[in-house]
């Protein structure tokens, strides 16, 4: 936590979405690490320590899904909330069973990936 | 009514399908058949014909032949016979005793007891030709013979049967004579045959009703009486060629065939006539040949009976195979099409959804930024405005991709024997304030013990909540909605019939495509009905919607009962397509 706002590590490849998110995040109370693919959220996560992570699924080289299954294994207390652009009910519940605080589909509202992560650092 | 029941789908395709894939027409295949019957019954029947034809009547000659030679042998037998008695006679008495007042009438006598009446009269003739004695009805006693033909030839060989002649008398009369020879007389006894017992004799020979017989000579004159010529008239007989034994043959005279059979008698001087009509010889033939085409018929009309039912029965099945096969390939194209699209439908999305959420985000952003500019009231209400269009805009887009990913998407379904009753009366709860706000009686009709069905939960929720919707949707004021379920001896049936406007009859067709929508553009996606079509198949169920425009419409799902399906199993392999509403996973799945 650095000055009372929670550490946020948001990883997406796409730069744009990124850019606007981290943003919106920084207002609604986030320090907001923006992280453009998976094996650089990695390496920071390796040093830095975060409150919540926010995973696109679909990224080239490792994806989200590999992404959280790694996180889950060295840091199993941080909570972890996906973003997919490609879902279905099944695949969720499949995303949670598999550690994800919560799965997201895109487009959604800021706000909301706001109230989902602020849910995610309040329950751990 | 738009029917997605298998075999009324298949109907309109089948004809199609049927001429391609089996091009022969019912009438060829019964006329093969029928050739392939009735023709070589009709050679068994022809065969069996001509042989039974043959063999009777081979028989029936073989009878009058045997008949023929009989008589032959009778005639035979009377003349030698007679013969044998004058020569017995003369030989037994001498001229002159023979020629004493009582002798001759005496030998008469005894000669008619014995032989019953057969000598017409009985005469005695010296060497000279003159008569010395006679017994008979006619007076000729002062006769001489000398020149006569039959007193040159018993002169010469001893004994003589002559043919039919008039004589003296004027009358057709034939006569046996015998000569009596020793070293110092000559006489010869001569006889002549009552007509009439010889005629009688032959007549015996006479077969059947057109049946008659006669005698004729070399020459070809009757010796006896027949039917149609008096004696000694010339026969119209061709000549009838010398021949051993007996002979049958068959002629044509006026018109009609007649068989023949002759015989030579009197040592080949005369020969024995028997004819008969051939019609009358084939009766026999002709009335097993009558039975026989009977039979015959019968087994043509039932063979041509079998071989039409046969035919009917067979491309009947095949034409039901053909449907089947033709459902199967339909299912399967549409299958192919389907996950196409879907395939397509989800990239889509996914490719719209990473700017919508670009979109989205600057949106939000957009909105904090302009909390914290200080800018004129009416021109910040202004953007308000402008900013709030776009966020209901890219909610509308995310709604769509949503449906898109949805129908794109192929997942595991699980089916297990369900309650649907609380799915429901759940799913309708959840409607029932949107239903009351627009002023809709939104009402169930549920029967008791309605058993449970192999479905998918989450699907059936699906279903049942797009289907109210459809209808909400329909209903422009007020009206009502009734979701009605109850058993019936196969399925349960659930049904959700509505007092909307209905669906116009060239639309009804086609609104369970994905993509078709009934609804004005950008009301629908066209997926909803399409993606419960998809859905309510894969669990083996069938759908239908019918529809009255102006009187509302009636969507019925035939579910097949858990217990009793043998299905069951497959599905649990099935990959369907699903589709979903809501954005959040999460929630969903706390709701379930």
């Amino acid at each position: 936590m650095i000055d009372g706002k929670k550490r946020l590590l948001l990883v997406d490849d796409e730069v744009e979405f990124l850019d606007a998110a981290a943003k919106t995040l920084e207002r609604r109370g986030f320090f907001v690490c923006p992280v453009q693919d998976g094996e650089t959220a990695l390496m920071i996560l390796k040093r830095q320590s975060f409150d919540v992570v926010i995973l696109d699924v679909k990224m080239p080289g490792i994806d989200g899904i590999e992404l959280l299954l790694r996180i889950k294994k060295r840091l199993p207390q941080l909570p972890v909330v996906l973003l997919t652009g490609q879902s279905t009910n099944r695949q969720a519940s499949e995303m949670i069973r598999k550690g994800a605080f919560e799965c997201l589909c895109k487009p959604c509202a800021i706000d909301k990936i706001a109230e989902v992560a602020r849910a995610a650092v309040n329950r751990h | 009514m738009a029917q997605f029941v298998p075999n009324k789908t298949a109907q309109k395709h089948v004809g199609g399908y049927h001429n391609r894939e089996f091009p022969i027409p019912t009438w060829l295949i019964l006329l093969i058949l029928l050739v392939v019957s009735v023709l070589p019954l009709t050679f068994i029947a022809v065969g069996s014909r001509w042989m039974s034809t043959r063999l009777l009547m081979d028989r029936s000659l073989e009878l009058q032949r045997a008949m023929v030679e009989g008589r032959a042998s009778a005639i035979d037998f009377f003349l030698e016979e007679r013969r044998r008695a004058l020569e017995t006679f003369a030989n037994a008495n001498s001229l002159q005793s023979l020629t004493q007042n009582e002798a001759l009438p005496r030998v008469y006598n005894l000669l008619n007891d014995v032989y019953r009446g057969a000598f017409e009269d009985l005469g005695v003739i010296d060497a000279e030709g003159k008569h010395l004695a006679y017994v008979g009805r006619y007076n000729l006693l002062d006769k001489n013979y000398r020149h006569t033909e039959w007193f040159r030839v018993v002169n010469t060989r001893g004994s003589y049967i002559s043919d039919v002649f008039w004589g003296y008398r004027k009358n057709p009369h034939f006569v046996i004579a015998v000569l009596h020879k020793t070293d110092r007389q000559r006489w010869i006894l001569r006889a002549t045959i009552n007509s009439k017992t010889f005629d009688a004799l032959v007549s015996t020979a006479k077969i059947g009703k057109t049946g008659e017989a006669f005698i004729i000579n070399r020459e070809g004159y009757y010796q006896t009486q027949s039917s149609s010529e008096k004696m000694l008239n010339k026969s119209l007989l061709r000549e009838i060629r010398r021949h051993d034994d007996v002979e049958s043959r068959r002629i044509i005279e006026q018109g009609k065939a007649i068989i023949q059979t002759t015989a030579w008698i009197n040592s080949g001087r005369w020969i024995l006539v028997v004819r008969q009509h051939e019609q009358e010889v084939s009766a026999p033939v002709d009335q097993a040949t009558f039975w026989g085409a009977l039979i015959v018929i019968i087994a043509l009309v039932l063979l041509i009976a079998t071989n039409v039912s046969a035919t009917w029965y067979l491309t009947r099945r095949i034409d039901n195979a053909n449907r089947q096969k033709d459902l199967y390939y339909r299912d399967l194209l549409q299958s192919a099409k389907t996950a196409s699209l879907g395939e397509m439908a989800a990239g889509l999305a996914h490719e719209i959804n990473k700017p919508l959420a670009i979109i989205s985000a600057e949106q939000t952003n957009l909105w904090d930024q302009l909390e914290e500019i200080d800018l004129d009231e009416n021109d910040k209400e202004t953007l308000i405005n402008s900013i709030e269009r776009c966020k209901r805009q890219v909610e509308r887009c995310a709604i769509i991709t949503q449906k898109m990913l949805r129908f794109g998407e192929q997942a595991e379904a699980s089916y297990e024997a369900t309650d649907i009753i609380p799915l429901i009366k759940e799913t309708v709860h959840l409607m029932e304030q949107q239903a009351h706000e627009r002023n809709i009686n939104l009402r169930l009709d549920i029967e008791p013990n309605v058993p449970r069905v192999r479905v998918d939960a989450t699907e059936m929720e699906q279903v049942i909540a797009h289907l109210i919707n459809n209808s909400l949707m329909s209903i422009e004021n007020s009206g009502s909605i009734v979701i009605s379920l109850k058993r019936n001896e196969y399925a349960v049936e659930l049904a959700v019939r509505d007092s909307g406007v209905g669906i116009p009859k060239e639309i009804l067709e086609r609104i369970c495509e994905p993509f078709f929508s009934a609804r004005p553009i950008g009301k629908g996606t066209g997926l909803g009905l399409s993606v419960c079509v998809a859905i309510v198949r894969s669990w083996g169920a069938e759908i239908d919607v019918q529809s009255d425009p102006g009187q509302g419409t009636i969507v019925t799902i035939r579910l097949p009962v858990a217990d009793t399906s043998a299905s069951a199993e497959k599905h649990h392999e099935t990959k369907v397509l699903s589709c979903e509403f809501s954005n959040s996973f999460a929630q969903r799945d706390e709701r379930r």
